[in-house]
This record gives C-alpha cells, sequence and structure tokens, in this order.
C-alpha cells in the first residue's frame, strides 16, 4: 500500500534564494550559487568555489543560542519555523508532531578552543597541554561541548517550536537526509504521528569540513553548499489540486570501489520507491538527481526505464548541500509538479555506499 | 498472515566489565565496578580523571578499515563478531535483506588535531589555513574519518549486510532507538534480519574534557569504584564509559525457520521529544513518560504486565529523582513493586551504546532469572524512594522489562522487552 503522506508546506535555504518558486526559476534558467569561498582561503583545498549561506552574526560570541545550534541548527531552525507555521502543525496536539531530521556533519567546533589554547602556552610559546589542563581550559565555553552532538540543534528547535512526538536523526550524508523525510512519512502513515517536520541541514563550510565536502563534491561533479529544508507532512486525506504526496521510498547500501553506491544499491532503492507507491517508470516526470555526472547513478536510472523522464540536476546550480540535498530537491518538485503534475523521483547517495529513492506526485 | 513479533536471536557487547555478554553479566551479578582512574590519557589538573575504560588487549584484532573507522568501529566489530556468532547470521543468503541501524556519534577531534589547529590559530581565534596546509602533521582526510555514518557503514560493508544502514545520532536515546528503528524495519517487512546497536569510544580527550567543562561528570568520589551512584543521595554526576553492545533482530518467523534460538524479543517501542531544556529532563517527566507508556502500548501491554525497568539512572542530580517520578506516574500504585536497576552504576554511561547494551543485560537477566543490582546505595534519598534493587543482584524469575534511554537534548526512547520463554510460548 502507498504511504500517501501529504507536504503541506515546504521551506528551503540555499544561496540561490529562499523561495522554492524563485530557486527553481533560477536552476531552471541555469542560475549557479557557486562563488569564491568567503572567510577563508581554500584555494588549497582543491574547491575554491561553493555556494555559501551562512554568514557569521557579529553577537555570534555572546549569543547562547547561536552556540547551542551552531550555523547549520541556525539554517535548520528558520526553514522548520517556516515549514511549521506554512504546515498549520501550531494546530496538531504537541506530543501528535514528529520530527525526523538529517544534520549534517556537527564537529567540536576546535576555534572555540583557541582562546584557551592562548592561554595554555609554555615559556617557549609553544602549546602545553599540562597548562591547558591545569587551567587554560577553564576559558573554554561551556556550552562548546555541545557543539559535539548532532541531535542538540534538533533538540533546540523542539523547543522553540513545542514539538514532542516521535523523532529520529540521522546523520550525515545526503542519504541520511533522505531516509529522514521517509521515516517522517512512515512515521504519520502508521500513524505514531499526525503531523511531523522533516528535513535536513547541511554541515557548515569551513577549512575542517572542506576536504570531506571537496571530496565528495569533485567526484560527484559538484561543488560543495551550505544550505536546509524542511517541509510539514500530515496524513493524506483530501483531493486538494496541487497537493504534493509522498508515495513511497526504499533505501540500500552498496559500496562501490571509490566512493558512493554502486549503480546495483541504487536500483535497489528506486524499485522499492516505485513499487511502495504502487507507480510506474513511466509516471515519473522528474528524476532529481544525486550527482551531477555519475555514470553508476545515470546507468541504474536508465536501467529502471527512467530515462524518459526529464533530468534535474540541482546541485550543478546550488552545489552540494549533503544532508539538506533531499529536503531542498522535494520543495523544488513540489514547484515543478505543480506546473507539471505527475511523479518525481527523488535521488539522495552517500559518501560511504548508502543510497536512497523517495516517489512523490502532484496528481 | 506473516508473524511480524521481532525477536533476537544474537547479541554481543565490550564494556569496562568484560569482552563479551557473559563476562559482563557475571559481573555485574558480583556488583563489581569497573569504574577506574584513567590511563588513556593524563587528566591531571581536569575536576576528575576516572572512567569505565575498556581493556584494549582484549579487543578483536585490528581491521585496516579500523584506520578508517577508528575505535569507534572496532568496538562494533567486536560485539558484532559474538553477536552473529550466535545468530549464524552467515547461514543468511539474502544480505539484501540485513539493515544496519546503530546509534553513536563519530569521533570529535583527538589531543593532537585540537594541538595542530590551535598552534595554527590566529589572534582573531581563525586557523590560519596556509599554515595548516604547509604543515606536514595535517592530514586533510582525518575529517572525513571521524564522521557518524563512517563506522556504521564500514560495519555493514565488512557485514555484507546490503539493506538500509541506519546512522543514529540521538545522544544517549541513540542505542535504543536503533533498536526502534529495527522493530520498525521487521514489523513493515522492509528486512528480513536487522543489525542494531551502538558504540562509543568516548574516553577520548576532547569527549572527556567536553563533558567535564559541562559539569557532567562526578568530581567527589571517594574512589572511582564509589563515583557511579545513581539514585542515592550522594550522586552528583555520571561517570563516561565506553563499549558496544549489538543485537541481532528478526521476525521470530524468520528465526524459527532457520532453527535458531531465541534469545528474548522486542514487544514494544516508544520515543517522544522533552521540548523543555537541551541539557534537564521536563521536571514532571513528562517525556520519560510519554516513552514508557508508548512502548507498554505498542507491545499490547499494561503497566500492570512491566516486572522490572532497567533504569537510564545516570548519577545524575536532576535524572534520577525524575526517572523516579516517571516511574510512579506510570506505575501507580505498583510502583514500589516493580524493581527497577542502573547497569549505568557498574559500567557508566556509554552514551550512544548505552541503550543497546542495557537491553542486552536486560534480556539475560531474564533468561538468568536475575535482576542485576544498582551499587553504591548507602545515603537513601527521599526523592528517589522505589526499589533499585540495591548492592546485590537478586534472582527473580520475571519475562516482561522497559529499559529506558533519555538523552541529551532532550530525546527519549524506551524498548519493551520480553524473554525468550514468553516469545516461544507464543503469548501475545
Amino acid at each position: 500500500m502507498a504511504l500517501d503522506v501529504a507536504v503541506t508546506a515546504t521551506a528551503l535555504r540555499t544561496a540561490l534564494g529562499d523561495d522554492p518558486r524563485e530557486v527553481w526559476q533560477r536552476v531552471v534558467s541555469g542560475a549557479t550559487a557557486l562563488a569564491p569561498i568567503e572567510g577563508f582561503d581554500a584555494s588549497g583545498f582543491g574547491a575554491p568555489s561553493a555556494a555559501q549561506v551562512w554568514h557569521e552574526p557579529e553577537d555570534a560570541e555572546d549569543d547562547p543560542a547561536l552556540r547551542i545550534l551552531g550555523p547549520h541548527g541556525r539554517l535548520f531552525e528558520a526553514v522548520s519555523r517556516a515549514a511549521h507555521s506554512a504546515g498549520g502543525l501550531a494546530t496538531v496536539p504537541r506530543e501528535r508532531v514528529g520530527l525526523f531530521v538529517g544534520m549534517g556533519m556537527v564537529d567540536a567546533a576546535v576555534h572555540d578552543l583557541a582562546a584557551a589554547a592562548q592561554a595554555s602556552r609554555d615559556a617557549t610559546g609553544a602549546f602545553s597541554l599540562s597548562a591547558f589542563f591545569a587551567g587554560g581550559y577553564r576559558s573554554v565555553h561551556p556550552l562548546w561541548p555541545l557543539s559535539m552532538l548532532g541531535n542538540v540543534a534538533v533538540g533546540q528547535v523542539a523547543i522553540d517550536l513545542d514539538i514532542r512526538g516521535d523523532n529520529l536523526v540521522l546523520s550525515a550524508d545526503a542519504d541520511a537526509g533522505l531516509r529522514a523525510l521517509l521515516e517522517a512519512a512512515r512515521s504519520v502513515a502508521r500513524g505514531d504521528c499526525d503531523a511531523a517536520l522533516a528535513g535536513g541541514a547541511s554541515g557548515r563550510i569551513t577549512p575542517a569540513t572542506l576536504a570531506r565536502l571537496a571530496l565528495e563534491g569533485q567526484l560527484l561533479g559538484v561543488a560543495p553548499a551550505e544550505g536546509a529544508g524542511a517541509c510539514a507532512l500530515v496524513r493524506h486525506e483530501s483531493d486538494v489540486v496541487g497537493t504534493l504526496r509522498i508515495l513511497g521510498g526504499g533505501s540500500a547500501f552498496g559500496p562501490r570501489s571509490g566512493q558512493g553506491p554502486d549503480a546495483a544499491a541504487m536500483s535497489r532503492a528506486m524499485i522499492a520507491a516505485l513499487a511502495e507507491g504502487q507507480r510506474s517508470a513511466s509516471s515519473c516526470r522528474f528524476v532529481f538527481h544525486h550527482g551531477a555526472d555519475d555514470d553508476e547513478e545515470l546507468a541504474a536510472v536508465a536501467a529502471q526505464g527512467l530515462a524518459g523522464a526529464r533530468a534535474v540536476h540541482t546541485k550543478r546550480h546550488l552545489g552540494h548541500a549533503g544532508t539538506a540535498a533531499p529536503a531542498i530537491d522535494l520543495a523544488l518538485a513540489q514547484v515543478a509538479l505543480r506546473a507539471e503534475p505527475g511523479c518525481a523521483l527523488i535521488l539522495a547517495s552517500g559518501s560511504r555506499g548508502g543510497t536512497a529513492a523517495l516517489l512523490v506526485e502532484v496528481a | 498472515m506473516p508473524d511480524r513479533r521481532v525477536v533476537v536471536t544474537g547479541w554481543g557487547m565490550i564494556t569496562a566489565l568484560g569482552a563479551s555478554v557473559d563476562e559482563t553479566f557475571e559481573a555485574m551479578r558480583a556488583g563489581r565496578s569497573g569504574v577506574r582512574h584513567l590511563t588513556r590519557f593524563d587528566a591531571t589538573g581536569l575536576p576528575c580523571d576516572i572512567g569505565a575504560q575498556i581493556d584494549v588487549d582484549r579487543l578483536i584484532p585490528a581491521h585496516p578499515s579500523d584506520a578508517v573507522g577508528g575505535t569507534e568501529l572496532r568496538l562494533l566489530r567486536h560485539a558484532a563478531a559474538e553477536a552473529l556468532r550466535t545468530a549464524a547470521l552467515d547461514e543468511v543468503t539474502d544480505r539484501e535483506r540485513i539493515a544496519v541501524a546503530i546509534g553513536g556519534h563519530g569521533r570529535v577531534p583527538d589531543r593532537d588535531v585540537i594541538q595542530l589547529m590551535t598552534r595554527h590559530a590566529r589572534e582573531d581565534g581563525q586557523v590560519n589555513v596556509d599554515a595548516l596546509r604547509a604543515d606536514p602533521r595535517f592530514d586533510a582526510s582525518e575529517f572525513t574519518t571521524r564522521s557518524p555514518e563512517t563506522a556504521p557503514t564500514l560495519l555493514a560493508h565488512l557485514l555484507d549486510a546490503q539493506g538500509p544502514v541506519f546512522p543514529i545520532v540521538s545522544a544517549c536515546a541513540a542505542g535504543s532507538q536503533a533498536m526502534g528503528e529495527g522493530l520498525r524495519l521487521l514489523r513493515e517487512g522492509r528486512a528480513d534480519v536487522v543489525i542494531a546497536g551502538g558504540g562509543e569510544p568516548l574516553l577520548s580527550f576532547s569527549y572527556y574534557l567536553g563533558f567535564a567543562i559541562l559539569g557532567a561528570l562526578s568530581r567527589r568520589y571517594p574512589s572511582p569504584e564509589q563515583a557511579s551512584r545513581p539514585f542515592d543521595r550522594r550522586r552528583n554526576g555520571f561517570v563516561i564509559g565506553e563499549g558496544a553492545g549489538i543485537l541481532v533482530l528478526e521476525t521470530r518467523e524468520h528465526a524459527l525457520a532457520r532453527g535458531r534460538p531465541i534469545l528474548g524479543e522486542i514487544l514494544g517501542y516508544g520515543d517522544s521529544a522533552d521540548g523543555y531544556r537541551i541539557t534537564d529532563m521536563h521536571p514532571e517527566a513528562d517525556g520519560a513518560v510519554r516513552a514508557m507508556r508508548a512502548a507498554i502500548d505498542d507491545a499490547g501491554l499494561t503497566p500492570a504486565d512491566v516486572e522490572y525497568v532497567n533504569a537510564h539512572g545516570t548519577s545524575t542530580p536532576i535524572n534520577d529523582p525524575t526517572e523516579t517520578m516517571a516511574c510512579k506516574r506510570v506505575f501507580g500504585d505498583r510502583a514500589a513493586e516493580v524493581p527497577i536497576s542502573s547497569n549505568k552504576s557498574m559500567i557508566g554511561h556509554t552514551i550512544g551504546a548505552a541503550g543497546a547494551i542495557e537491553a542486552i543485560l536486560t534480556l539475560k537477566g531474564m533468561q538468568a532469572g536475575m535482576l542485576l543490582p544498582t551499587i553504591n546505595q548507602e545515603a537513601p534519598d527521599r526523592r528517589c524512594d522505589l526499589d533499585y534493587v540495591p548492592n546485590a543482584a537478586r534472582a527473580r524469575e520475571h519475562h516482561v522489562a522497559l529499559s529506558n534511554s533519555f538523552g541529551f537534548g532532550g530525546q527519549n526512547a524506551c524498548v519493551c522487552l520480553g524473554s525468550a520463554a514468553r516469545a516461544l510460548a507464543g503469548g501475545k
């Protein structure tokens, strides 16, 4: 039986804008968000261009909420608030609202230790661990440790929006972001919650994260990006024209030599999504690809009879927002399908072999 | 109708008290503590210097993949080896129907990386990238190995599990959420087998420093062994432990078809968000109560059916009375009759691994007809006035239990567990 869960609102933050219709028009017209990386010299990392969204507020050091959320968390909070409001989730009993999130890599903010390190130098000026333990560490902000836990930003969003139901936080690749959407839809379909907020946030582009994102981006032919996406889900009960519905999904694991999933695993995920959604490949008007020029993915799409669907490569324009990419693609798919009703298959893959597919439809 | 009841056919673990389920269980039955002064690194100067360390020499031999997956992968491989052996998982030929759900948080930058980054910090606190790149000790790939999905996906690869992989990062609730997601995958027919659990290499410099700065760790203790004292009036924080626990879950139909012994049953799962504060539980235990009730409801049972609670029991000032309140709200007049105990009194808090380790110990207790104790019960707390199985294990046959996990960030998860005898008897 198809899931049949309705998407009542979407929200996104990308380097091409925050309005799904405007971002879709920019993608269709071939615009690019990629620009030289700001904030530090990234020329040596092999990926000097990226799609950056986040700019550090001047009061960041003094803002406890910013410290708890981190930049990725603030992006997710923004899209969550928008989707929660537009989707009418405040009218649903808070214990019956779920929260399902794919979080990008949440790394300890090493630069937050800089002051403590400065205070922990020995007579030669070198960093001294014994001096650090003897008292230098007291310069570290007490909220610094929370930056190490991937779910803390999600917990803060639950507090801010008064969400208290079923929940899950997955990390840190794009397939995790798609599975968060899918598990949210399943929770609503099962009746574990009446409505759900689901989405994802990218990691932040920093010298430390760029190594990973650049490596993945290079192999997929896309540049790294920051961003976030969220949607509100409810059980589909009425046929309102233009409603986007999640019909099914699938996920699989099969690492190829090198990086990412192999074609067989991607095929299994697509087959599962189409089967659960009870739709044929010919019903798909769009395929939102994960990679830009990934031969394995293209082979898998062709093998499933999806070559006739319009191929959409949002990452060529928006960069690769990692865990946020599926929720961003979902918001854009809604715009595309309202103009050309039918189904869309959204694909997402992880660097280590995980892959997932989500089937959506505007009837 | 397919039989979608979910049973446990394999288990494995490594903790500070042993390199297997039996070793850990027997040490706990004897009421031993695995908490010691740290030897992994010199914590002199920090407000505390204790932890529940595993014996690295007892770990499964290193594998080349550990170079990428790190200690987290090695811990998971160790627990998985025991679990897969118990379950004879090699017999399962359809590897596309084996899923993996693992709670854990990857790794944080270790001391060397922090030293390197701070060495190249500019006066404004930002990293001098040019100097960093020029430093031969800088490894750009290091970041990629610390991501939370690295160890779970490498584990799936090594075990040839080709179904969905769930890297779950919900702090202390992650291990229980892994089992809960596994239960859902199996009930809905999305997998035949789920390898579920968690692993955390927490006794690293950065994690330890972080929790110490947060003020969450026990700082006052007459001896390391006496530091973790859940529900006792003198408790003053938790003790970090490290370890891993893995369960092999499958439908009862699948297990019986391949003739595997059943070790226990996952009867139900419930979760909730506190939506209150990041580091504090809801003062009325609302989230904990909802998770516990949801797990009981999901099992098709009532609170009257529950015979034991494996507590989250962290030894923090806030958790233990709040969890006590939760038990009173769930069990009502029966609360004082339901034994509750905390494994963390002996193996510390293993965060993302805790839910899996404690579920296995709960099932093992049912198998042995034994309630594991909460040690270090010396000074009663008037707000913690239930039966915590103080200091000594207690022989008691029991067949239905809850295992609680309440996380930093406000995520709560609870699994309802049943004995093997109950699963085989075919009751509800």
